[in-house]
């Protein structure tokens, strides 16, 4: 069916009555001849008489056709149906929507995700019998709808009515490369792909100012199909939204005063937002809540403090009062409160006197018992062995290793902590008198490639202690292991005096970090990311051998941080992101009974997989946020585990990009862009017109115009 | 050239002139003044001039009387007894009024009589006139005298052309009354119905007259050279007709020549002298035509 653009421009029909004007004009302008040969005149007329008539009929046909087209192709007709007339096969239109958290920021009684499906049943509208269509839905993971073309229109229109505003996010190049595939695949002559979507910029993952990979789908896209850019977002963007919340240690021991939590309430919109409630729960029981002012386009974090009593699995969430974009407006936290963290000291100088040992000063300061008041503040209880029960001992259960002034390393050790710290565990070296130091730099550093994160180059200093040096840490630091040290606080590491130390030359190597130095430059803490742990090397010694910083209250600090930094991530495997995956090992197959999910949306019973000697649970349909509890039946007794699926903060931001930027970003993607403001459904029905036909139009014209120059001198003579 | 006398031969000149006697003595003159020996000066009966001899001339015309006074050979030129008969028939019809250029059919064919009755009346010649369209309109019986020029233009004057041509009746009727033989100029356009124009020549040959002739065409009804829109008025009551030339053209030359033809070949089979001219031609060609004749005739 034929449409027109710019119907107005049809008005130009009327020029095509010119030429009948003209020779209306003619017929009144003309000479007058007295005549007196008359007869033959009139002999010739009556033979003439048909023939010119014809072709006078036939010239005026002509040159009203040629004007007739050009009013017509100025009119920019389209074929709505263009592939049957043209006698082109059916098209197929791939639809992609997004159906992000975003979509559902609310203005009134109206959201993107209501007008993008309604769009896209315009878009079905549009279609005709025989057209085929397929169906994604882009969310954290894009989801093909309707996968294989389908014809059947009504099908997809329950679809699309159907298509649930999910809490994900806008994986944009996911979604167009599977877009790009079901185009590529198909062998209609006809492609159309049309992307309703609220275009924030997060969502087209411009990283440095290009996304070259991105740019590259969407060459692909363009050189099969006509791409079609439906902006359905709001002109406004404000929004306020939780985007994170984490415990300030990452170990959370049962009984300990006011654990610390932060979380981050950032504003993405344009103006300021003051006080806003922001509201703290535990096990989704309200505990408090403060307010809070953030500046636009800034984030202020909002802490919170609890106390647990018991060592279970708990469930925090932050909720801020909701505004038009609710979904981001909380978040959720599962943390495992534990009875208590072992932490393994391997002591390589053991002694009668407990300060006299290397380890000595360090047991007092991870678990501080002799005083009762520190007795509820910490978790850690260290166990204490000697190098030679080392290789006997299972590494697992222990949050982290530390060796303090250990002699030698033999090969076998090395290779179970190596291990172990790449299963996640973390070791601390502590250098001192009796460390071999070639033995570490051969078995341990391995030219860099070891757990070592530094060689071994002697000891620096003066035996006597008649001269010291001093840590110089920047009281603007901004290493995540000295974050109780910034500001004045970095006088608890740079007064105390150290005498002696080891020199260090670490290597130039991106996993390894410098994490403070002395004053005279040479490192005196350095860090080394190895497999999923890491490992700490100190220049000086954990007792007073070197230094006095263990006399000192620093020292207590320290050791506190040190431990809290490089403890296990409890809280990484359970707090994940909409569509993440949930995997978690349940133990020997045969003793797991009965395995209940309770989620957001409903319990659910789960069985797990069997991998090699014990079995795994694995779930996918993370797709609402919030707390999830998982209850099973072993040996007898029940366990319970909770874990959290937060919404993607990126998708929070609701800045758009417009349609200049994304086309000099992405300099291969050519479309057409329509948006709300313009009237989404007329621009569309204005663009849907895919086979413009005013060039053939054009062309048909000056072909008419050519014949009708010919047949005007032919006829003339 | 602005006293050259030929150049009243052509009609773009003489159309500047508009007494029709003067235009005739002009036409004759500059015409004589080009017969430069030509061999059509007439011999009269009664003596005109003497010339002097020069070798080729006939002796039997040597003045021997003057030969015996001045001892020089004259030949002695006469006057020709006055024995051809004419008839101008001129056509006045409404068709012989259009002009494309300023001169109409009708003033170039009443010069071309004219001039004939002056050149005819100078040799001695008796010469009639008749105008006719549909009937005879005037008729002035035949005469030498050379007064009758004046009779004769001053009645071609005062005629406006009107009314059809027909020669049908008007032709059948003057061949019964010019009885004795003589030569029968037609001057006209021919506008009418050629198998009659045809029967009523024929019938003059049947009388035994010498028939010339005079085509008069306008230059525009040979080439018909219109292109804009044009409402063509007929004249001798032919409808009008509201045409695109060019579409016409092509047909309308076709049907002419095929008239003009037919008109010669009729004429060749009767032993007609036909001649057409333009109102544009030189009226030089009218001229050596009838002397062409008139030689034919009195040898």
């Amino acid at each position: 069916m034929i449409q027109f653009a710019t119907p107005l421009m049809l008005a130009g029909a009327a020029l095509a009555s010119a030429p009948i004007i003209i020779h209306l004009l003619n017929k009144r302008r003309f000479r007058v001849v007295t005549w007196a040969a008359m007869e033959f005149l009139l002999a010739s007329s009556r033979r003439n008489f048909r023939r010119v008539r014809l072709q006078e009929i036939i010239l005026l046909v002509l040159r009203t056709l040629v004007l007739l087209l050009v009013a017509a192709a100025m009119a920019r007709p389209f074929l709505a149906g263009a592939g049957r007339v043209l006698g082109l096969s059916q098209r197929l239109a791939v639809i992609v929507i997004d159906n992000s958290f975003s979509m559902g920021y609310t203005v009134g009684s109206d959201r993107p995700h209501d007008r993008a499906t309604q769009l896209a049943e315009k878009i079905l509208d549009s279609l005709n019998k025989g057209d085929s269509v397929c169906l994604i839905a882009v969310s954290e993971r894009a989801r093909p709808v309707i996968r294989e073309a389908s014809v059947d229109l009504d099908a997809v229109r329950a679809e699309i009515r159907r298509l649930p505003l999910s809490q994900g996010s806008t994986n944009l190049p996911a979604a167009l490369a599977m877009a790009a595939d079901m185009l590529r695949s198909s062998k209609l002559a006809q492609k159309e792909l049309y992307l309703v979507t609220d275009n924030q910029r997060t969502a087209w993952q411009i990283r440095g100012g290009e996304n070259s990979e991105l740019n590259g789908i969407l060459r692909d896209i363009c050189s099969v199909a006509d791409v079609i850019l439906a902006d359905v977002a709001f002109d406004t963007r404000e929004n306020v939204a939780v985007t994170s919340l984490e415990p300030l240690d990452r170990i959370i021991g049962k009984g300990k005063a006011d654990t610390a939590f932060a979380a981050r309430v950032a504003n993405f919109g344009e103006t300021d937002q003051e006080n806003i409630e922001a509201s703290f729960f535990v096990d989704g029981f309200r505990q408090g809540s403060t307010s809070v002012s953030v500046k636009a386009g800034a984030a202020a974090d909002v802490s919170f403090s609890y106390t647990f009593h018991d060592a279970v699995a708990h469930s925090l969430s932050v909720k801020l009062k909701a505004d038009r974009l609710a979904a981001d407006d909380e978040r959720f936290l599962a943390v495992d409160v534990l009875e208590s963290a072992k932490v393994l000291l391997v002591e390589g100088k053991p002694a009668q006197d407990l300060y006299e040992s290397a380890t000595g000063y360090l047991q007092t300061a991870l678990s501080p018992k002799a005083d009762a008041a520190f007795q509820r503040s910490t978790v850690y209880e260290p166990v204490v062995l000697q190098p030679a029960e080392l290789g006997r001992e299972p590494l697992d259960k222990y949050e982290f290793v530390v060796l303090a002034d250990v002699d030698r390393i033999d090969a076998n050790i090395a290779a179970s902590l190596e291990a172990y710290v790449r299963a996640g565990g973390s070791v601390v070296i502590f250098p001192g008198d009796a460390v071999d130091q070639d033995n570490y730099n051969t078995v341990l550093f391995q030219e860099g490639n070891g757990l070592l994160p530094a060689k071994f180059a002697g000891i620096r200093g003066d035996p006597d202690r008649s001269t010291f040096t001093s840590l110089a840490v920047s009281p603007e630091n901004t290493h995540a292991l000295l974050k109780e040290f910034r500001q004045t606080k970095s006088a608890f590491l740079n007064l105390p005096q150290v005498f002696r130390y080891a020199a260090l030359e670490p290597p130039q190597r991106d996993d390894t970090t410098v994490i403070c130095s002395f004053e005279q430059g040479a490192p005196a803490l350095v860090e080394k990311a190895f497999g999923r742990g890491r490992v700490l090397q100190f220049a000086f010694t954990a007792n007073d051998a070197w230094t006095d910083l263990p006399r000192r209250p620093g020292y207590l600090l320290l050791m506190q941080e040190v431990a809290s930094y490089v403890a296990r991530d409890r809280q990484k495997g359970k707090n994940l992101l909409v569509g993440d995956t949930v995997l978690r090992d349940v133990g020997p197959e045969a003793l797991v009974s009965k395995i209940t999910l309770a989620t957001p949306g409903g319990s659910v019973n789960l069985a797990p997989t069997p991998e090699a000697n014990r079995a795994r649970l694995k779930f996918e349909n993370t797709g609402a946020a919030g707390v999830y509890e998982l209850k099973m039946e072993r040996d007898g007794t029940t366990l319970q585990d909770v874990f959290t699926v937060n919404v993607d903060p990126a998708e929070s931001d609701l800045h758009h990009i417009g349609p200049e930027q994304l086309r000099r970003v992405f300099p291969d993607f050519r479309f057409r862009y329509l948006t709300a403001a313009s009237g989404l459904e007329t621009s569309l029905k204005d663009t849907l017109a895919k086979s413009d036909l005013w060039k053939q139009l054009l062309l048909a014209a000056l072909v008419l115009m050519c014949i009708e120059s010919i047949l005007a001198q032919r006829f003339g003579r | 050239m602005d006293d050259d006398p030929r150049k009243y031969l052509d009609p773009k000149v003489l159309a500047k002139i508009s007494k029709l006697d003067l235009k005739a003595r002009l036409i004759v003159e500059g015409f004589i003044s080009g017969l430069h020996k030509s061999p059509f000066h007439g011999f009269s009966v009664e003596f005109a001039q003497h010339r002097e001899y020069v070798p080729g001339d006939d002796t039997r015309h040597i003045d021997w009387k003057v030969y015996g006074k001045s001892d020089r050979f004259y030949i002695k030129q006469y006057e020709q007894e006055t024995n051809l008969k004419s008839y101008i028939l001129l056509d006045v019809s409404e068709s012989m009024a259009y002009t494309s250029d300023g001169m109409t059919k009708l003033g170039y064919g009443a010069c071309v009589a004219a001039s004939l009755a002056y050149l005819m009346l100078q040799q001695q010649d008796s010469v009639g006139l008749v105008l006719f369209d549909e009937e005879v309109r005037a008729f002035i019986r035949d005469s030498g005298h050379p007064s009758h020029l004046k009779l004769i233009t001053h009645k071609i004057e005062e005629t406006q052309p009107e009314g059809k041509t027909k020669v049908r009746g008007i032709f059948d009727d003057l061949a019964e009354r010019i009885t004795r033989r003589g030569l029968i100029i037609i001057i006209s356009d021919l506008f009418v119905n050629v198998d009659d124009l045809l029967v009523a020549l024929r019938h003059f040959r049947h009388k035994r007259h010498e028939v010339i002739v005079f085509h008069v065409l306008d230059q525009y009804e040979k080439t018909f050279p219109f292109t804009d829109l044009t409402l063509f008025k007929g004249l001798e009551q032919y409808p009008q007709l509201f045409a695109e030339p060019r579409t016409l053209r092509a047909n309308y030359l076709e049907e002419f020549d095929a008239f003009v033809r037919k008109v010669k070949q009729g004429c060749r089979q009767h032993a007609i002298d036909y001649v057409q001219l333009t109102t544009s031609d030189s009226l030089e060609v009218a001229l050596s035509t009838y002397l062409a004749a008139r030689m034919a005739r009195t040898k």
